[in-house]
């Protein structure tokens, strides 16, 4: 066996490891937290008034409903949080281990289940024997117990997962496009989040233009905060979905759809460029405008191809548009030929 | 969309723009439905006036090949690329061809250009 072959079995085996913890850590540990939580709320059921208290105002109970929705309350948010966490830390880094970003969606998972399991099971616990809800006692201390034991399971998950794997992925030095003489080159090319990434958004979007519907018809002053709300979700939403790339004598420039906001490296300030594969949740946490760790920012909008480009203070700047490798090409061509020039 | 002219070539501006958009559509790299650069954005792109772009942006229109309104920019409105398959296979290997005799784009240009009369 070569040692090429060994390096990659040990790869393997890392990768199906850091998998098998990732389940643990971010599904199986969380849910296991809310369904303890609920069952011991649902052993409780018999003592409890009807309806109990669900939400407080500082100054006693001011919401009531029926006791079992707000039992599977905890669980259901752990369970879809969770699929959520595991799917985004599937990806591992090339030696098989996790971002610090993955790390961090998965144990919060841990913390949210604890915080949710303690606090309204305290919640619940305080109503146990009353006849009336009203009399239930303020819930502000479980919450905050439950936060602070959250951090504390938290951080030793944070201990199960392998250890974060901080070496950035690197790109390839791409083909310069040919360029002689007096030509001028221009590559331009727009770029939007995927369409998953697009579905999810449409959701939020529908989400709170419901909740504005339904808080604009419950009172007045609502209404307003619903609406401002809503064209907030709106602008920020449409000003990062669309982005226009573009490649030419001047440098590099990104703008969004409204022309903000935008980005322009001048040719001047131009190191390198490299073509990537980009990995949101992997390489940067995340969608849209982000900033990961060592000066390292980007338009990131869906998985696979970007160009990065390396400032002359080592700031590096990816995006990631289709096409790449040409528009990659254009930046590389206009760099040598500035080169040629100055000497 | 990748845009190449050449200001020291005898053919204009205007032409050279159209043809190098029209190409990008023959070849897929623009496809149907997607917006152009405005012309002012093109213009300070490729560092040329823009009423220029204008000029190759209304003649791609009277072609048909894009739509523009005013406000709206300029939408690719021409054919399906797939109908040009044959054509990108036959220019692929016309120009493998000529870079095997060592002949230089503009007389492989000019070769076309006689074919056509």
């Amino acid at each position: 066996m070569s040692s090429e072959d060994s390096g990659a079995v040990s790869r393997d085996r890392r990768r199906h490891s850091t998998h098998i913890r990732s389940i643990i850590v971010g599904g199986t540990l969380p849910v296991a937290i809310g369904l303890a939580a609920t069952l011991l709320m649902a052993s409780w059921i018999p003592e409890l008034p009807d309806p109990i208290a669900v939400h407080w105002s500082g100054a006693g109970p001011d919401g009531f409903g029926p006791a079992v929705p707000y039992l599977f309350m905890p669980l259901a948010f752990v369970v879809v949080y969770s699929v959520f966490a595991v799917m985004m830390s599937w990806k591992t880094t090339p030696s098989g281990s996790l971002a610090s970003g993955q790390k961090l969606v998965l144990v919060a998972g841990v913390w949210m289940s604890t915080m949710l399991g303690i606090g309204i099971g305290g919640s619940v616990e305080f109503q146990r024997g009353l006849s009336d809800a009203k009399d239930a006692p303020d819930v502000g201390i479980t919450l905050a117990i439950g936060g602070g034991v959250g951090l504390v399971v938290a951080a030793v998950a944070w201990f199960l997962l392998p250890p974060a794997d901080e070496a950035q992925p690197s790109g390839a030095v791409p083909k310069s496009v040919d360029l002689r003489g007096g030509e001028r080159l221009s590559w331009s090319h727009s770029t939007r989040f995927g369409n998953g990434t697009m579905a999810i958004l449409g959701v939020v979007i529908a989400l709170t233009a419901g909740i504005a519907i339904f808080a604009a018809m419950s009172s007045r002053p609502a209404a307003g905060v619903a609406i401002v709300a809503l064209a907030v979700v709106a602008v920020s939403v449409v000003s990062m979905s669309l982005w226009r790339v573009s490649a030419d004598h001047r440098g590099f420039i990104v703008r969004g759809a409204m022309g903000w906001p935008s980005k322009r490296i001048l040719l001047a300030d131009i190191r390198t460029v490299q073509v990537l594969d980009v990995h949101p949740m992997r390489d940067f946490g995340g969608y849209g405008w982000r900033w990961s760790g060592g000066g390292r920012s980007g338009v990131i909008l869906r998985t696979g191809p970007g160009i990065e480009i390396t400032s002359s203070r080592g700031k590096r700047f990816v995006v990631t548009v289709d096409d790449a490798e040409t528009g990659a090409g254009v930046i590389a061509a206009v760099l040598k030929k500035q080169t040629s020039r100055a000497e | 969309m990748l845009i190449r002219i050449d200001p020291s070539s005898g053919v204009p501006l205007f032409d050279q723009l159209a043809g190098s958009i029209r190409a990008s559509t023959i070849t897929g790299a623009i496809s149907v439905g997607e917006r152009l650069p405005s012309a002012r954005e093109l213009a300070a792109s490729l560092d040329i006036n823009v009423h220029t772009v204008l000029r190759a942006y209304q003649l791609l229109r009277d072609e048909g090949l894009i739509d523009l309104r005013p406000g709206r920019g300029a939408i690719v409105t021409g054919r399906a690329s797939g109908d040009y398959d044959a054509l990108n296979h036959a220019v692929d290997a016309a120009v493998a061809e000529a870079r095997k005799l060592d002949i230089t784009p503009s007389a492989l240009t000019a070769l076309i250009r006689e074919a056509y009369q």
